[in-house]
């Protein structure tokens, strides 16, 4: 088994980078012997980025969040999954390269820095608070992704209101395509947000008795549920511009970037499983 | 072969040599007519549209070439000075096809890829076929010309991105509307290219499309004619708070769209509008584009995409070409393989001559009960030695499949040397 693993270890970057490269070549040049490689190798990246998750899980006995480098191939994995769902409704590949280039350099980072853990914490054992970390897991995926697309909508909006017919013009989706994976990949991600939250007071009643706790990460947490419920309402009651829903998800990633960090190397938490 | 192209196009001759050349739909029958009684005229087709005039001609081998051709020219009353005049082009065998299958590819089109001529060269085969002045070789080569745009069209980017105002308007309407089937246009004036983008537009299914002109009446006449609502010049301000496509094609010397007329509904919206402004001078003041929805583009930003889809287009050339130079070469084997059939066919009733009066002298030598068997095993042997001289003419190398043709007619279907018996 741990030859297994140390093989995806190294493997599982280089399958990444090759699924992204292929991604980029459609996009950069409509390589239509690129664009038929796409489906397999996204699909085969998955299927061994699953196995490598559950073998970790088996090898040591623990749901892979008990570190940031854990998280991070636990986020790669979910923003592959969350991406090929979109591209399978949309039936849009050119957004590809963008969203799993960051999967890449996820899961090149978890790769290079992951190790054992050697103290779990117990609550790691918890089903509850495996239900609770997937959720939480998920949702951030969701919204890094719907940050991602923000980003595309900017620049594409930029092209089209400067009349720059760059690249990004002929081969991004149109500005109401962009707009709509968005507003999807961020009720997706709230959803799966709201989930965790709760999930995650539940867990906190049972193992420490109170329904609230203060915590940085918690207070993050729900400044960016907060942000995207904004986004949300914003759009259906108040019909707000998509741009301005994309610089809401873009704060929001943001925020979850440096919560992540902050509470890793800088705040004491009880978000700090190690 | 003796495949011979006579032809005229917008390159090599101007509109007033191309009017003289064109053939009308009557003169074409008349003309196919009249090429079917020419002596050495085997088969022929015309090809004649705005751009070009084309007679593809298969003469019999014996025939003299270009004299049957202006004789067929002649009689069609449009005559041509083979040694003076400059505007023609004459190509033969491959070139002719290699002409053919480049025009039925767009790649000789005023606008390259255009995928009109396609549908011409096979209207023009059709009328060929239907009078018989089109037969077996034509009716193959017609199939190799469709199969080969085909190709390119599928296989190269040739057709690909908007190589016309009207076009790089509706694409750009794409890049920033998901679907047109749920949106409305608004069309200012009745400038041709304004039509021509508004039906554009109404293919891609454009849901509702409003007509506005300065003369009420060309606006109606218009709306009829592109199933659109006509409405009065002073009233369509408030629709800018409604339509997601504006397209202004006016020839007004001041702008029509101005932030005095049109900011109130701007501002409101919630959803983006393009504007298209196809007028010299301008119809739309550029102040208009600072609104957060509004998205505006003139003539020169539609002729940069233009520019650059046709840049694009030209590098598919050597593509193509690479296309082209295969189905011209499937076409040539396939035409040498029916000038060999009759070698192959004589070739086979030699070599089963030679077993049957081989078999007659041994015929009172061979006990009858081995009779059939004998037969059925000198028949299986000469059956080896032909399928063996035959797949020694299946190859790649034209020189090559001939000198072998003619090294077996020697060998097999001219005299004997009678010195060569002596001996025996």
């Amino acid at each position: 088994m741990e030859s297994i693993l140390n093989f995806l270890q190294i493997f599982l970057p280089m399958a990444y980078f090759l699924t992204t490269f292929y991604y980029a070549r459609f996009f950069f040049h409509e390589d239509p012997a690129a664009e038929k490689k796409l489906s397999w190798l996204l699909n085969g990246t998955l299927i061994l980025h699953i196995i490598y998750i559950a073998s970790w899980g088996l090898f040591y006995n623990h749901y892979p969040l008990a570190s940031i480098f854990e998280v991070m191939t636990v986020i790669a994995l979910f923003i592959a999954l969350i991406y090929k769902y979109i591209e399978t409704r949309l039936k849009i590949k050119t957004t590809g390269y963008f969203i799993l280039i960051m999967a890449f350099i996820l899961q090149l980072s978890s790769s290079v820095f992951i190790k054992k853990v050697d103290q779990i914490p117990e609550i790691l054992n918890s089903p509850l608070f495996d239900f609770h970390s997937t959720f939480a897991t998920l949702g951030y995926s969701a919204l890094v992704i719907s940050s991602i697309y923000s980003l595309m909508y900017i620049l594409l909006y930029h092209d089209l209101k400067s009349n720059r017919f760059s690249i990004i013009f002929e081969r991004l989706p149109s500005l109401e395509s962009l707009a709509g994976m968005i507003y999807k990949s961020a009720v997706l991600g709230s959803v799966f947000l709201t989930l965790a939250i709760f999930l995650g007071h539940v867990f906190m009643k049972q193992t420490f008795n109170v329904w609230f706790k203060f915590d940085f990460k918690i207070l993050s947490v729900y400044l960016v549920w907060l942000l995207y419920l904004l986004e949300i309402i914003g759009k259906k009651k108040f019909n707000w511009a998509p741009r301005i829903m994309a610089y809401l998800s873009i704060a929001g990633v943001v925020i979850i970037i440096l919560s992540v960090v902050v509470v890793s190397y800088f705040i004491p938490s009880f978000h700090k499983f190690q | 072969m003796k495949l011979i192209l006579f032809g005229l196009n917008h390159k090599s001759a101007p509109i007033e040599i191309r009017e003289k050349f064109s053939f009308s739909p009557e003169e074409l029958l008349d003309a196919l007519e009249k090429a079917s009684k020419i002596n050495g005229i085997l088969e022929v087709m015309i090809l004649s549209t705005c751009n070009r005039t084309e007679i593809y001609s298969l003469l019999e081998p014996s025939a003299q070439g270009m004299k049957e051709v202006v004789e067929l020219l002649y009689q069609c009353n449009k005559q041509v000075d083979l040694k003076t005049d400059p505007f023609y082009y004459i190509y033969q065998n491959g070139d002719a096809i290699n002409h053919l299958f480049k025009v039925t590819s767009g790649l000789d089109s005023l606008v390259l890829g255009e995928p009109q001529i396609q549908g011409q060269v096979k209207e023009a085969f059709q009328v060929a076929m239907n009078v018989k002045a089109a037969k077996t070789i034509f009716s193959r080569l017609f199939q190799a010309a469709m199969q080969t745009g085909k190709r390119v069209r599928t296989e190269t980017d040739i057709t690909k991105g908007a190589v016309s105002v009207a076009y790089a308007a509706t694409e750009l309407a794409e890049k920033i509307f998901r679907s047109l089937s749920d949106k409305s246009a608004l069309l200012i004036g009745a400038g041709e290219t304004g039509e021509l983008t508004a039906l554009h537009l109404k293919e891609k299914g454009i849901n509702k499309l409003y007509i506005t002109n300065r003369t009420f009446s060309k606006a109606e006449e218009l709306a009829n004619k592109l199933d659109g609502i006509a409405i009065e010049m002073e009233n369509f301000p408030p629709l800018l708070a409604t339509v997601d496509v504006v397209i202004s094609s006016t020839g007004a010397t001041e702008p029509v769209v101005t932030p005095e007329n049109s900011a109130a509904y701007l501002e409101k919206r919630k959803s983006p509008i393009f504007f298209i402004d196809i007028a010299i001078p301008r119809d739309i003041d550029p102040a208009i584009g600072k609104f957060e929805q509004v998205f505006l583009n003139n003539i020169d930003n539609l002729n940069k995409i233009v520019d650059k889809n046709l840049a694009k287009r030209k590098a598919e050339i050597p593509k193509a070409e690479k296309i082209i130079a295969e189905e011209v070469l499937n076409f040539e084997n396939w035409y040498q393989s029916l000038e060999l059939k009759p070698l192959i066919v004589e070739l086979k009733d030699k070599i089963n001559e030679i077993r049957e009066n081989e078999l007659k002298k041994f015929h009172n030598k061979i006990p009858s009960e081995l009779s059939s068997d004998i037969n059925y095993l000198t028949q299986r042997i000469t059956n080896k030695i032909f399928h063996h001289i035959v797949s020694s003419l299946n190859g790649d190398n034209e020189a090559d499949k001939l000198a072998k043709a003619a090294f077996l007619k020697e060998i097999f279907l001219s005299e004997p040397n009678t010195s060569d018996k002596k001996e025996h």
